[in-house]
């Protein structure tokens, strides 16, 4: 099984190793992985973004950052 | 001598291998691994019994013995029951098991070569700062935009990956508002982090110098009107307009009501105009209250429950404490004469409900006794 590394800056999430299904895209691991709209998030794979159907690759690092997070004082 | 421009890839090099020296030692494991590797299972005792307990029962199978194959069966379902716990303890310990420290090397190169192509990352003159520049920064809300332009993300190396969060935010291009650059950015420079900490802290710890900084960049490109240093409205020329005192709202110089109670200056949404009174009030010093003109707003010493439905008037609508609606289905009790709202009226017409109650109506109406007249003896 291929392995990428699924880093995931929402809330408390971090990274993990994560096991891909043959042929697993992009989107479809978004789906399996986080909750809510795709257009909340900034979602990179090795620092790049990427079209919903790149077929996800080995040692891929996958990083899911949300395009708000709040601030305080 | 001409300095040779700083390519991308000599600063990524450069960036590197002053990351690289920032972890010179080895990571740790947690002591999950610690317990795995010295017989946490404790897995030698029964894989021990089990082994006898095979042998006897080979010796029990050449014998013919049956009996004692039979209790030795029995103990053998128990060992390898305590087996069974020992092993489903010891997967979930591998579960727990957790290495930190340095990122590997080609990930930590990874994390460069994103940062410096996603934020222009880069050394400062004396290469012991890693500074990020954020593209231009616009905050909105629902009615007011301002672009504080881009930001520096300034990280000493010595403090990147340690235990405590040692960064500071500049603007490139200050766009200040009573000396702050950003809503959520104090003073001295540092970012209050509200829903960033958590994964801010991840990600340092782990060294993921990309994704801290795809964090900090999503916390500046995010207004909490609820927690800001400084509110947005306050920013383009707002800083010398009134702001009011309950929500803090930056109004233009002609919009704020001054309550003439506490002599503050609020909002229109934070005041209201008293139709009774003829003055301004505020949320605090106002209570709504019903007039025999219909709604409005007057001050707590102008408020009165109707005794009769209990809603809030303006003392001066009420007759006898009751409101005009409660007034007009009034009645006056014949035996007590106070004047009582119709729900107090008793099944005994012209009575209320506490003269009816009260014993000496079985005998009557109340009536002053007179006083007794002595007999003439004559």
């Amino acid at each position: 099984m291929s392995k990428i590394l699924f880093v995931n800056n929402d809330g408390a999430g971090f990274a993990e190793t994560l096991e891909l299904a043959e042929g697993e895209t992009i989107g479809e691991l978004f789906g399996r992985m986080v909750c809510g709209s795709a257009g909340d998030y900034r979602i990179k794979v090795n620092g790049q973004i990427v079209p919903r159907d790149y077929s996800l690759q080995a040692g891929d690092k996958v990083s899911v950052t949300p395009t708000k997070i709040e601030g305080a004082r | 001598m001409r300095r040779c421009p700083d390519s991308i890839d000599s600063r990524v090099h450069r960036i590197f291998d002053r990351l690289r020296r920032r972890w010179p030692g080895q990571g740790r494991w947690n002591d999950s691994f610690d317990r795995l590797v010295t017989g946490g299972m404790e897995l030698q005792a029964p894989l021990a019994g089990l082994g006898g307990l095979l042998g006897r029962l080979q010796a029990c199978r050449r014998r013919g013995q049956r009996a004692a194959a039979g209790q030795l069966l029995g103990r053998l379902g128990a060992e390898l029951d305590v087996l069974a716990l020992r092993l489903s303890s010891g997967r979930a310990l591998l579960g727990q098991v957790r290495y930190s420290g340095p990122p590997s090397l080609w990930r930590l190169w990874g994390e460069v070569v994103e940062s410096v192509e996603a934020y222009g990352l880069r050394l400062s003159a004396d290469s012991q700062t890693l500074i990020a520049t954020t593209e231009p920064i616009t905050l909105s809300d629902e009615e007011f935009s301002e672009e504080l332009g881009p930001m520096e993300i300034r990280i000493p190396i010595e403090s990147f990956g340690g235990p405590g969060r040692s960064f500071t935010i500049v603007a490139v291009e200050p766009n200040e508002c009573d000396g702050y650059i950003h809503p959520h950015v104090a003073s001295d420079g540092r970012l209050c982090e509200g829903e960033a900490t958590v994964p801010l802290n991840h990600a340092w710890r782990a060294g993921m110098l990309a994704e801290v900084l795809h964090i900090l960049d999503a916390t500046l490109r995010t207004y909490n009107p609820h927690s800001a240093y400084e509110r947005l409205d306050r920013w383009g020329g707002g800083a010398g307009r009134p702001s009011c005192y309950d929500c803090g709202y930056s109004m233009p110089e002609d919009e704020g009501y001054g309550c003439e109670i506490c002599q503050e200056t609020f909002c229109s949404a934070c005041s209201h105009y008293s139709e009774a009174l003829a003055m301004s009030l505020c949320d605090r010093c106002g209570v709504r209250v019903q007039t025999a003109a219909g709604p409005d707003y007057v001050d707590h010493d102008s408020a009165r429950q109707c005794d009769g439905c209990e809603d809030l008037w303006f003392n001066e609508d009420l007759q006898e404490g009751l409101c005009p609606a409660c007034w007009a289905e009034s009645f006056l009790c014949t035996h007590c004469g106070q004047r009582r709202c119709a729900h107090e009226q008793s099944a005994t017409e012209g009575l209320c409900l506490s003269c009816q109650a009260a014993p000496v109506i079985a005998e009557g109406p109340a009536v002053p006794a007179a006083p007794a007249v002595p007999i003439s003896a004559e």
